[in-house]
């Protein structure tokens, strides 16, 4: 038995002319979930969060919202409720008539529907602004209309489009606590479109990676952050140096990987075959800096150039060229830092644990999206 | 030099205004003040003579010809109005929201101005061919058996009169409605629809109330037009029609400047108060 907010969606493909947005999806988002669907601009994920409110119709496959099939479904009687990038507020009508729109397309009595309309606004906040026309409120405050209009709707599954990205950053933080205490108060499904790693993290119970219209990886945030299954959903989750190697030889449970340059690898057996490909991620911050304190070689080592040294208060980001190669970031305590600074331009040597390592497949096509938020 | 130029910037906004100034002024306020001044003047027969009296607005508010000019004028101008703003409104909407692609879209406006290309009184004209005793309609209607006798209102009656009028008006209402019906953000639509209303309540509250200045513009230039035209009155009424401007045209086809001078000024009053009540209920100011 299914809970009334769960989302199933099977098979599903959208397809605009000849282009796929939405390629073959198969996802399945439990009841009263917070869940994010993530991924650069033209991943796909709107479309998705659309064919969910049914604006779109999908080309193929089948989505249920509590067991239940909403393909021809019209939407407004799905038990969705979407709130827009842009909010969509009515500009014609008052703050009080834009949360109270939904009543009025059910021919409720106006003194009842008013009655309603502010017991909404009282949840955002709003009860004062009644009467303001959308044109007079800030962006914040439009965005709380908007959330109070989809709320009187009473919707099982609440779609929201990007809802964070026009706010500046101290309002988005502000917001983004607030939406994920009413969810948790209100005891629904969100399903949240975004673009930024971050709120997805934040916010999300489960995280929907996307690309090119294909999921990437879905799974709890720290499942995405710490268990990438792709090296593209490392580097645009960000946090991670990616390498790849071909294997040299094994021994005591060890393997060597040679790099595409002359750089070697220690990382744990894998049972490949001698020659076979491997692509694996070290975190940053489980990279470290030879000549800090208590750092000595942990197996594998690096040198090269810093190139840039950034300080982030609790910790130090440095990042360090390589000869034909891809750059390495490493993230350190700032204690550990300071014990012997590293300048831009300085030689240092860059070293990790095998145990660090962390397989991964390596993406399909070329990236450039690059998480850089860690 | 610098000081003239320091005069010069501090007087720069009224300079800019000047041209416009002496143009509105040479072509618009003098004229209107000859025309009020002439309507204090005398008429006897023969001669405008000057003088300062109020006869001519005595007679004009005392005569039962003015208000059964002005009744017809407004039923007429009413009859036009409507039916210009519903199609007004239908074609903006198909143009709008049912047109997708906007090569499409300009095609089909630029279509709409065609019949721009010919002078009103010739588009006016070209209406008795058509509608007369012997015309196309009345002979397609026989030929067919949906009439033994031709039609006699077609032509050189009112509905000739209002079916030119509608004719070369629509259009003052597409372009405004085409105009604020674009500047909708289709989102809103989208919002209506997911707030369960459905196609007949989005038209009603959504569309509808946001085309509010559109219908506005559109009025007040299909309203002037037909109070102040008189040139298809007198092609296609044939003498059953009798409106304000045609009343006015007709007296100064006889000479008398100074009544024709009151009657005009009072349609201009009664004009600028139309326009003045459509500017207090909808912000006009939106679209501009």
């Amino acid at each position: 038995m299914s809970g009334p907010g769960e989302v199933v969606i099977t098979n599903i493909t959208k397809a605009f002319g000849d282009n796929n947005a939405v390629e073959n999806i198969n996802l399945s988002i439990p009841d009263g979930s917070y869940c994010c669907l993530l991924g650069p601009s033209g991943c796909g994920k709107t479309t998705l969060l659309r064919m969910i409110a049914g604006h779109e119709v999908p080309t193929e496959g089948d989505i249920t919202i509590g067991g239940q099939s909403v393909i021809g479904v019209p939407t407004g009687k799905r038990g969705t409720s979407m709130m827009f990038q842009s909010y969509a507020l009515f500009p014609h009508l008052t703050v009080l008539d834009n949360v109270a729109f939904s009543l009025k397309m059910k021919n409720i009595g106006r003194e009842q529907r008013q009655q309603e309309a502010y017991e909404v606004l009282k949840k955002v906040q709003l009860e004062p602004l009644a009467t303001r026309m959308p044109a007079q409120l800030s962006g914040g405050q439009q965005q709380r209309v908007a959330l109070a209009r989809s709320l009187i709707t009473n919707p099982k599954v609440l779609l929201l489009d990007e809802p964070l990205s026009a706010l500046d950053e101290y309002l988005r933080l502000q917001m983004r606590a607030e939406v994920k205490r009413l969810q948790l108060d209100l005891g629904i499904t969100f399903i949240h479109v975004t673009h930024t790693q971050p709120e997805a993290l934040a916010l999300a119970d489960l995280v929907v990676v996307m690309e090119t219209g294909r999921i990437e990886q879905a799974g709890s945030a720290r499942e995405i952050y710490d268990l990438p299954k792709t090296t593209y959903v490392a580097e645009f989750m960000g946090g991670w140096n990616v390498f790849s190697g071909a294997v040299r030889d094994s021994k005591n449970n060890m393997e060597t990987l040679k790099g595409p340059g002359s750089e070697v690898y220690q990382v744990p057996a894998q049972g490949k075959k001698e020659g076979s490909d491997l692509s694996f991620g070290v975190r940053r911050d489980k990279v470290h800096l030879l000549g800090t304190e208590g750092q000595e070689d942990r197996g594998n080592a690096l040198s090269g150039k810093v190139n840039a040294v950034e300080y982030q208060g609790n910790w130090v980001k440095v990042t360090i060229d390589r000869p034909e190669a891809d750059q390495i970031v490493a993230v350190i305590e700032d204690r550990e830092y300071f014990t012997n600074p590293a300048n831009v331009g300085d030689d240092v040597t860059a070293t990790w644990s095998p145990a660090d390592v962390h397989f991964m497949e390596k993406a399909l096509g070329e990236q450039n999206l690059i998480g850089e938020t860690f | 030099m610098a000081h003239l130029f320091e005069k010069i910037q501090r007087y720069s906004t009224a300079l800019q205004m000047t041209p416009l100034g002496i143009a509105l002024l040479l072509f618009l306020i003098g004229p209107i003040i000859v025309i009020l001044i002439t309507s204090f003047w005398k008429f006897n027969g023969f001669l405008t003579i000057p003088d300062f009296t109020v006869r001519n607005y005595v007679k004009l508010f005392t005569s039962g010809l003015t208000l059964d000019n002005y009744l017809e004028t407004i039923r007429i101008a009413a009859i036009v109005w409507i039916t210009t703003t519903v199609l007004g409104f239908i074609i903006a909407y198909y143009l709008v929201f049912d047109v997708l692609s906007l090569k499409a879209k300009m095609l089909l406006f630029l279509l709409c101005v065609v019949p721009f290309w010919t002078s009103g009184v010739i588009r006016m004209i070209a209406w008795i061919p058509f509608l007369g005793k012997e015309g196309v309609i009345n002979r397609v209607l026989m030929s067919i058996g949906i009439t033994d006798e031709p039609l006699e209102f077609l032509l050189f009656s009112e509905f000739a009169v209002i079916l030119s009028y509608v004719h070369v008006f629509t259009l003052f209402m597409v372009a405004p409605l085409f105009n604020t019906m674009a500047r909708i953000d289709p989102a809103l639509i989208e919002a209506a629809r997911d707030n369960g209303a459905k196609g007949w309540q989005i038209l009603l509250h959504v569309i509808i109330p946001l085309c509010k200045p559109g219908i506005a513009i559109g009025t007040i230039f299909v309203l002037s037009l037909t109070l102040s035209d008189f040139t298809a009155v007198r092609l296609l009424s044939g003498a059953n029609v009798g409106t304000v401007a045609l009343s006015i045209s007709n007296q100064i086809g006889s000479y008398n400047f100074a009544y024709s001078s009151a009657n005009s000024l009072f349609l201009l009053i009664v004009l600028l108060l139309i326009v003045g009540g459509i500017m207090r209920l909808v912000d006009v100011r939106k679209q501009l």
